[in-house]
């Protein structure tokens, strides 16, 4: 027999009030856990495809959409930009390196990029097997991609327009697959890249069948992409760049570092009222816990006077009491950090199955444990004051009434 | 001189600041057995809770086993308890989410003692109930249950054992059973038995009556 063995039992006695608050408790701190999980994992993801990007140059418009097109692959572009105006522009002395971006098809709903070599190399991709493509109409394919679709090199693989799954199929042009990434746990994984020319060759000529491809290729006749992604010499390019970009030409300067703190602003809103809604839930745990510890202490008022008389002290009784308010919430936060976890892998893997993005493993998080401790310390506080009642029992009172 | 278990003089007990009781005096030896009757709210329970220290002495001198009982501290008057002396209350009342054998085990553990499986064994055979032992008290009968409370205030073979109407609901049958247990386990571990009643059955069994109503 110990503190520990007697509040389990006597927790267990009342085991419907007990399994209500532990659950409670749960959902608030599964609540908590999953929202860390998941806002850590998205912040490293942006992070990593955000790397070594100072600035996104692309079609005027919403610069958010502008980042989440061009840099994570999420939304679709503003639209395109003129090639020449690009060229001019990647001309400049202040700037280190300008990739090109040329959006327009998917396969099975990863999206197919024109671009240049230097874009593999600069989020570390490596060949996993076959080489680098040279000329249009051969990709090479994110370590996702292979993997989802089961593919292999020298496969043929066909395009769909749009950037969206679709029954569009460019069947005339085929893609060869050349290559295959290793994994890098960047944006690269789950992408077809492929020369900015086979981009242009597809859509060179507009399907007949729909007017408005066919109005807009007779509006654009030059060579178009989507967007620069650019990479700062000086740190005065950071001043300079952005104003000369939407003060002298058609095109928007959009900063991807600026406009994902914005993007992740915006989702605080939301994770702020999920976060909200989880310590509601944990203060109506504690809530429970003091109810349920105040009502168990009214109704075993003799049986802590009986145990009084058997030799426990004031302080013991007290103790017996925290224990099994702290008992309470160790046995909630532990269901809560599993049910939180087991959230956060099934948001992961929905998130994934979208395609929109891939996330790391759910590991542990360090703040996990300031979670696990402000809990117990909400337990322990809830049980203060029926420790107290049970504390300041009669004991001769409650003996001598006999029940 | 022979060290007497338990040695009143001169004392006024009650609640606050209210006497309910005075008593001139009281001598009980070692393994000494006595009877305190007198009708209800003359002070028979509260005798009793002031020897256990689960109130104070107003006045006067109270030694329990030697020590002064008056004297000690809350804390030390709950740890003395638990070492020497046991409680058979009225209301059986054993902790309902444990089991038999975890109800004995709890008297150690809030004693402050080692647990004592073997002796709790040992006790529950001796009184007929070591079959019980994993059941929790609801599915005792009233017999049972009666045996599991003396079972407790004996596990640790206290100096001295204190029963506060211990046969005040029981059939005469039944009184008569309960009362040559107690007194049986009492003289088994060597303890002096103090037992307050009102229940006149219970007279015949002892030679030592103190009646408050002569005290008072």
């Amino acid at each position: 027999m110990n503190t520990l063995k007697l509040s389990v039992a006597n927790l267990r006695f009342r085991a419907l009030a007990s399994f209500f608050n532990v659950l409670i408790l749960a959902l608030g701190i599964a609540a908590i856990v999953t929202l860390l999980h998941l806002s850590r994992q998205i912040e490293q993801r942006f992070t990593r495809d955000l790397q070594g990007i100072d600035l996104v140059v692309g079609a005027k418009g919403s610069p958010i959409q502008l980042i989440l097109s061009s840099v994570f692959h999420l939304d679709i572009p503003n639209g395109n930009i003129p090639l020449a105006e690009a060229e001019k522009l990647e001309a400049n002395p202040l700037i280190q390196s300008a990739i090109p971006i040329a959006l327009g098809d998917n396969y099975n709903g990863f999206r197919i990029v024109g671009t240049t070599h230097d874009y593999i190399d600069h989020y570390g991709g490596k060949l996993a097997e076959g080489r680098l493509y040279e000329v249009q109409m051969e990709a090479v394919l994110g370590s996702e991609v292979v993997r989802k679709n089961q593919l292999k090199l020298n496969d043929k693989i066909i395009g769909a327009h749009g950037l969206a799954n679709s029954d569009d199929l460019h069947t005339d042009f085929p893609y060869t697959i050349v290559g295959i990434l290793q994994p890098t746990g960047t944006v690269l994984d789950r992408l077809v890249l492929t020369p900015v020319e086979s981009v242009w060759h597809v859509h060179e000529h507009p399907d007949a069948d729909d007017p408005e491809e066919v109005a807009y290729k007779k509006a654009h006749p030059e060579k178009e992409i989507t967007s620069l992604l650019i990479s700062y010499k000086t740190p005065m390019a950071a001043v300079v760049l952005p104003r000369l970009v939407d003060k002298t030409s058609s095109m928007q300067a959009a900063s991807p570092a600026f406009e994902t703190a914005r993007l992740l602003k915006i989702l605080g809103i939301g994770s702020d009222a999920i976060e909200l809604f989880a310590g509601m839930l944990v203060a109506i745990a504690a809530s429970g816990f003091f109810v349920t510890l105040w009502s168990a202490v009214n109704d075993r008022r003799y049986d802590i006077a009986l145990m009084r008389s058997l030799g426990a002290t004031r302080g013991k009784i007290f103790a017996l009491v925290l224990a099994e308010g702290l008992t309470l919430g160790a046995l909630g936060t532990a269901l809560g950090l599993l049910l939180g976890h087991g959230f956060a892998c099934l948001a992961q893997s929905w998130i994934e199955r979208t395609r929109h993005m891939a996330l790391g493993a759910v590991g542990f998080h360090p703040y996990e444990i300031y979670v696990v401790l402000i809990a117990l310390a909400i337990s322990a506080v809830a049980a203060i004051l029926p420790g107290m009642m049970a504390y300041r029992v009669n004991v001769a009172k409650v003996l001598s009434k006999g029940s | 001189m022979v060290v007497g278990m338990l040695s009143i003089s001169n004392i006024a007990l009650g609640y606050g600041d209210k006497p309910v009781l005075q008593l001139t005096g009281l001598e009980l030896p070692k393994g000494g057995q006595c009877l305190i009757t007198g009708a209800s709210g003359s002070g028979k329970t509260t005798l009793l809770y002031a020897i256990a220290g689960l109130i104070s002495v107003m006045s006067g001198k109270m030694m329990v086993g030697g020590a002064d009982i008056g004297k000690l501290s809350e804390a030390e008057r709950d740890h003395f308890r638990g070492q020497h002396i046991g409680m058979i209350f009225q209301t059986l009342h054993l902790v309902k989410s444990l089991t038999v054998l975890d109800n004995l085990l709890l008297a150690s553990y809030l004693a402050g003692v080692p647990p004592q499986h073997q002796r709790a064994s040992e006790v529950l055979k001796k009184l007929d109930i070591h079959d019980k032992r994993d059941e929790l008290p609801e599915r005792l009968s009233q017999g049972q249950a009666q045996r599991v409370a003396i079972a407790r205030a004996v596990l640790h073979r206290p100096a001295l054992i204190l029963a506060d109407e211990p046969t005040s609901s029981l059939d005469d049958s039944a009184c008569e059973t309960v009362i040559n247990l107690i007194k049986e386990v009492a003289q088994d571990t060597g303890a002096a038995l103090v037992i307050s009643t009102h229940d006149s059955r219970v007279k015949s069994h002892f030679g030592n009556v103190i009646n408050l109503g002569d005290g008072r």
